[in-house]
Order: C-alpha cells, then structure tokens, then sequence
C-alpha cells in the first residue's frame, strides 16, 4: 500500500483536528438534543408513574422524602377533585443478578401493593427478567407486612421464585419490602407533622 | 472487484461471526433472544456504514502511524452521535436499542472493517462492504439468537412456540449455552464450504 508519509508535526496536527472536530460535533450534538431528551425523558417518567397509579389519576404530585439518611422518591395520585387515589414509590436494589434494579411501587390508600413496575434492570433476558412478568408480580398485588413475608419460600417466606432465578427473584422481594418501609416512614412522618 | 462482490462477500464467504470470528463478546451476549438480533443488527448496521464512509473518505489523511486512536475516535463520535439523536427524537427506537449502542463501540467488527476495509478502498466500496458486513451479523445473530431461545427459552421473538411441558435447556440462555450454540454454527459453515470445495473438484 503505497501510503503517504508524514512528519511527527503533521501526525501531530492531524490528531489535534481530529479530536477537536470530535469534541465539536459532540458538544454541539448533546446541545441540541438536551432539551428533547430531558422531555422525552420526564414524559417516560409519567408515564412509568400512570402504569402504577389507579386509572383514575389525573394530577400527579412527586416529591422527595428522606428515610434513614436515603433520598426516594414518592408521588401521590391525585383525582381532578385533589382527593388521594394511590401512591407511586421508588426503590433501588442493587442485589440483583445482573447489579442494579430499580422498581416503582404502586401502593394503595392502606399501603396495600397495587402492582409494581421495573424501571431498568440488567437481569438475564428469559430468567431473571421474570420479576416484570405479569405471573410474578400478580403474587404481591394487594400485599403488605401483615398478610405478607417478602421472601422466597426458599427462605422461609411467601413469594414464589422464578425458576433459576432466586437471586433475581430475592432481589425484587427485597425492593418490594424496601419500598413498604419507605412508605410506612412517610406514612408516620406526615402524622408527626 | 465489483460492488456487488464488495456486498455480498460479507453475507457469506466473509462472514463476520462465522468466518472472520470479529465481534463474538457482544455476540453472545445479547444473542439470548432472537429478537435482539433485530435491533443490534440494525443498530451495527447503520453505524458501520457510517464509520466505513467517514474512514473511507479520510483515508488519504490519516497516518498509518495514529491510524488506530483516529478509527476510534471517529467510531466513538459517531456512536454517541447515534445514541443521543435516538434518545432525543425516536423514544420509541431508542427504548429498544437503548441497550445496544454503547455495545457497538466494543464491537471489533467496526474497527475490523475499519483496518481492513474502509481505510484503503474507495468511498462506495467501503459503504458496500459495510452494508455486507451488516446484513451478515444480522442472520448471524438471528439464528444464534433463535436456536437460543428455542431450546432455552421456548418462545421465539417473544411467542411462546413449544408446547408448555417442553424441557426448556435453561443452559442455552446462559453464557455457556453460547459458545456451545457458536461451536455448532461454526462447525456447520465449515462442513457447508468443505462440500462445496468437493463438488467443485
């Protein structure tokens, strides 16, 4: 191949252009879609949040709240009256098979689990991806501390694994029972106050 | 050299799972279902053709000394160029393949054709090879990918295709249920050449 030669100043030359046009069409290009990926992504958020809130649910209020030193996140549901229909809470495990796994709660007025909704998790596809399986999650609609053990029956609870993926399936009752507590300390804030 | 040689040589003579063995990582690790084969073939698609284009027009300024921090950085441009336009105006694309584009950039096809094609061929034959080389990861994937799912999952794209007391080889979702899944294939191709050198005697 009869390639042309360079001089060390020229290569030089040649690897600034590049990386600086580089850092250009980069900056310029995250410039431009910022605002329609902050929308695109705050749409995907409500719409995540009516997944788990009652049909009903026309005005959705978020805010943040602190349980034991975390941050989470929890928005309420509320009818076009103001009247509270259910709750949306956040909560993050990371004792998934594939590392972090974030669920959205949907809780009745009692703190009941109406049904829940992963976000985004990195479980093995076929397996593990089980825990957003209508099967899986139908066993915790309607559940809480009292009628409920958020474990497998492996460990002495009564959730129902998925077969060949206990991690995947340990993980999500540890979030389900994450996301209860979070919601039993707002619950016992908002009446201190 | 044609064009049509340029294109088609990626789809089988070339192959670039089966024969030059280039990309196996994010290979077999997203050829679980068949239906990813779509979307990362789609998405290996349109960024080798793009960085094929953007080498194979620059070829003449990129010294062979820094050739390969060049490639990468026009390949990594381009990737994250891709990625942010999905993200920020096809939600609906972008939910799918989210997953995939930052895997392009670790898949050794694109600097492979890089180095091996685009850098010294001419502008339309590189896009070609590119195309090629695209279309045969994607039936690559699609039948690793199917076989996959099949045996270890009993669905194929998501439909549930055995009889539900079907022995599901829970193994084959797994890593090692690739690269057993990868032998067979390899084996197959080479059986397929060797007769096809014998008739050719």
């Amino acid at each position: 191949m009869a390639k042309k030669q360079f001089s060390d100043v020229q290569i030089f030359i040649i690897l600034t252009v590049v990386s600086v046009a580089s850092a250009g069409i980069l900056a310029f290009t995250y410039n431009f879609t910022k605002d329609p990926i902050a929308k695109s992504e705050a749409r995907k958020k409500e719409e995540a949040l009516r997944i788990v809130l009652p049909p009903e649910t026309t005005k959705i209020n978020s805010q943040k709240i602190t349980v034991e030193g975390e941050e989470v996140e929890l928005s309420i549901g509320e009818d076009k009256n103001g009247a509270v229909l259910g709750y949306a809470i956040q909560s993050i495990t990371k004792k998934g098979f594939g590392g972090e796994i974030i669920f959205l709660l949907g809780l009745d007025l009692e703190g009941k689990i109406t049904t829940y909704n992963v976000i985004s998790h990195t479980e093995t596809p076929g397996l593990g991806d089980g825990i957003n399986s209508e099967k899986f999650k139908k066993q915790f609609t309607g559940k809480n501390y009292e009628n409920f053990t958020f474990k497998v029956v492996k460990d002495g609870g009564n959730v129902q694994a998925i077969t060949a993926a206990t991690i995947s399936s340990r993980a999500a009752c540890k979030a389900l029972d994450k996301g209860l507590k979070y919601f039993k300390a707002y619950k016992t804030q908002g009446s201190q106050k | 050299m044609s064009l049509t040689n340029e294109l088609v040589k990626g789809i089988w003579k070339q192959h670039p799972l089966f024969r030059i063995l280039l990309g196996m990582c994010p290979t077999l690790a997203t050829s679980t279902l068949a239906v990813n084969a779509i979307g990362m073939g789609a998405s290996v698609i349109f960024v080798l053709v793009g960085s094929n284009l953007v080498i194979s027009l620059f070829r003449n300024v990129i010294p062979d000394k820094v050739r390969i921090p060049v490639f990468i950085v026009i390949i990594c441009t381009f990737v994250t160029v891709v990625d942010l336009f999905l993200h920020a105006y096809t939600p609906d694309i972008y939910k799918a393949l989210g997953i995939f584009i930052p895997l392009i950039v670790v898949n050794c096809i694109i600097l492979g054709r890089a180095e091996a094609f685009a850098q010294s061929n001419p502008v339309l034959a590189s896009v070609m090879d590119g195309i090629g080389m695209g279309i045969g990861f994607t039936w690559g994937m699609l039948m690793l990918g199917t076989i996959r799912e099949i045996l270890g999952a009993g669905t194929w794209m998501g439909m549930q295709v055995t009889s539900p007391d079907f022995p599901k080889a829970i193994v084959m979702i797994l890593p090692a249920g690739g690269f057993i899944t990868l032998g067979f294939m390899l084996a197959g191709m080479n059986k397929i050449e060797l007769m096809q050198k014998e008739r050719g005697k």
